[in-house]
């Protein structure tokens, strides 16, 4: 069992995170706030890393914070919230990521093209945050499901419908090109 | 090491304002959650009870159901603009002018501090004539038109229901749809006459034309028709199946509102489409009303998880564009509420300060100062439903007029 997320929008251990699941399914809305906060930053911003707009980023964050309470009944304490919720996002993230890709309407791929231009222009203040950005979508996409939404290699690529040799190979050269763009030294 | 940093790497663009919106739908789906689990704790309480807790469960169970949603709404309105709705009072109501409201119970014009004057019984949908001195509505197969007395004034019957009555801006015409027909009465109740077929929005006059009427055809093309000569001016090559139409207030522009999309069609010439934009995922629109003044719009989008986000969507310059004018769209959306349920009525007050949005839920109209595009205070016309004496909250009709 992987241990509750440490960081994100706050840090939560194993257990604060079981006790704030366990009032938010008994209705306690500060619990559910507190979920909130410590899972929805984080959540965010893996989905404009990987859908590079706003407003979709926007959509798929919170649709799968809702739907992680509208489930919230049905979910076993036993697993730890923050991965399942993660899972949610990255499956979203996704299927926006490939419904952009197979949209076929005149004036929509007009758009498409011009929200990830603007997605690109758009100045990020972080700038590691900006370096992923910029990665290839191929790379950029393994490491923000690696190293945002911590989903095993195993799971990234049955996700992506990639063998897993190829996730770890994308892995590697995505976070290559992140150190040479911050500068870091390769441990 | 480049990954740890990776887990703290942020903000993202735009996730401040993605925070604020996305904690509105998450506290009002935690507030439902909340609402459910007292209920479920309350039952068997009121079983077990002695009397006097009986009686007390009792009047609970009796509160007004708008009340819990209007008080949780109250404090998400407190926590968005420094204050808590207050309710409408005095002589005027802001925004000035009359709203129109329609019920099971009646048809009422509201004025003068939110007190609702009775014009007629029971009514389906409504529409105020352009200087509020009449209204006609519908009441299954039958168009009426009143007085602000009350007093008939005229009705026709269909044999089929008859639906979206709409008074033009010239007030000498009513058009309305009936057995899937566009018909258009004279404002006196004479020579009712049909111009075609007709899809599911309801019909629009084009502002500042003599009787320029935009409906959908039972393809779902956008029309835009001569409605004294009949002959269609214009028609779109693309089946956009609008739900709703609205023109801008200087008729230069013509929305069409889809369920996923909307498109906004120059209403000169041959009525192309100048932008359009789809509906974030997860949402679908629902009700779209311009603005008096100026080209932004607001717009209605409900959410899968059952509530409202009313959204004004800005006007901007296009880009590389020489324009005088700014362009309807072209500028950012604003999340100005989320509200829990669905709505009953969009509408601006007269002097475009003011969006009204009818709240089923919250079982009050609200009105929403609006300024610079951003949301700036709250008013109520609570316990809509008692108000309007129904039992069920009234549909919004309709805001007029400018003096």
């Amino acid at each position: 069992m992987r241990p509750a997320s440490r960081r994100g929008g706050g840090t939560l251990t194993g257990r604060r995170e079981r006790a704030l699941v366990r009032a938010a399914q008994r209705g306690d809305e500060a619990a559910v706030e507190g979920l909130f906060h410590a899972y929805w930053p984080r959540a965010y911003r893996a989905a404009w890393l990987i859908a590079r707009d706003e407003h979709a980023a926007q959509d798929i964050a919170q649709e799968s914070f809702l739907a992680a309470l509208a489930a919230l009944d049905r979910f076993d304490r036993a697993r730890p919230f923050g991965p399942w919720l993660r899972t949610i996002v990255a499956r979203r993230a996704i299927d926006a990521l490939r419904a952009r890709a197979l949209r076929r309407e005149v004036g929509d791929d007009a758009l498409a093209t011009a929200q990830a231009s603007a997605a690109r222009a758009v100045a990020v203040s972080d700038e590691l945050l900006g370096a992923v950005a910029a990665l290839t979508d191929d790379q950029r996409v393994v490491v923000v499901m690696r190293h945002l939404l911590e989903l095993t290699p195993g799971e990234i690529a049955a996700l992506l419908d990639l063998p897993r040799g190829t996730v770890n190979s994308r892995l590697r050269r995505g976070l290559d090109a992140l150190r040479v763009a911050v500068g870091e030294e390769r441990p | 090491m480049i990954e740890e940093r990776l887990r703290d790497a942020g903000p993202a663009p735009g996730e401040d304002v993605a925070h604020a919106c996305a904690w509105e739908l998450a506290a009002a789906a935690a507030a439902e959650r909340a609402m459910s689990s007292r209920r479920r704790r309350r039952t068997p309480l009121a079983m077990a009870a002695t009397l006097a807790t009986a009686v007390i469960a009792a009047a609970v169970a009796f509160t007004p159901p708008g009340d819990a949603v209007a008080d949780w709404l109250a404090d998400r309105v407190r926590d968005a603009v420094g204050e808590r709705p207050a309710p409408v009072r005095g002589d005027r109501l802001p925004g000035g002018g009359v709203m129109l409201a329609a019920s099971p119970a009646g048809l009422f014009a509201v004025d003068d501090g939110g007190e609702p004057a009775r014009l007629l019984d029971a009514v389906d949908q409504a529409t105020w004539s352009p200087r509020a001195l009449h209204a006609a509505a519908t009441r299954g197969v039958e168009l009426l038109a009143v007085d602000r007395r009350g007093n008939r004034r005229w009705s026709l019957h269909h044999g089929q229901r008859i639906l979206h009555p709409r008074w033009s801006p010239s007030g000498f015409r009513v058009a309305y749809v009936s057995s899937d027909t566009l018909w258009v009465v004279n404002g006196d109740g004479t020579q009712d006459r049909s111009l075609g077929l007709a899809g599911s929005a309801p019909p629009e006059w084009r502002p500042g034309r003599r009787h320029e009427l935009a409906h959908s055809d039972e393809r779902g093309r956008v029309v835009l028709r001569d409605a004294d000569g009949g002959r269609i001016l214009w028609r779109t090559h693309a089946r956009i199946r609008p739900r709703r139409l609205a023109f801008s207030a200087d008729g230069d522009r013509l929305l069409a509102m889809a369920g996923g999309k909307t498109y906004v069609l120059t209403a000169n010439g041959h009525g192309a489409v100048v932008r359009h934009a789809r509906a974030p995922a997860g949402t679908r629109n629902a009700e779209a009303a311009f603005a008096p003044r100026g080209r932004d719009y607001a717009i209605v989008r409900r959410t899968r998880a059952g509530g409202s986000r009313v959204v004004l969507v800005r006007a901007a310059p296009m880009p590389g564009r020489r324009a005088q004018r700014a362009e309807v769209g072209a500028g950012p959306d604003r999340l100005l509420l989320t509200i829990p349920g669905p709505t009953r009525g969009l509408a601006w007050s007269p002097d475009g300060r003011w969006l009204a949005v009818a709240a089923q839920r919250a079982d009050a109209w609200l009105l929403l100062r609006v300024r610079d595009g951003r949301l700036t205070g709250v008013r109520t016309l609570g316990r809509a439903s008692s108000r309007f004496g129904s039992g069920q909250s009234p549909r919004l009709e309709g805001w007029c007029c400018s003096p």
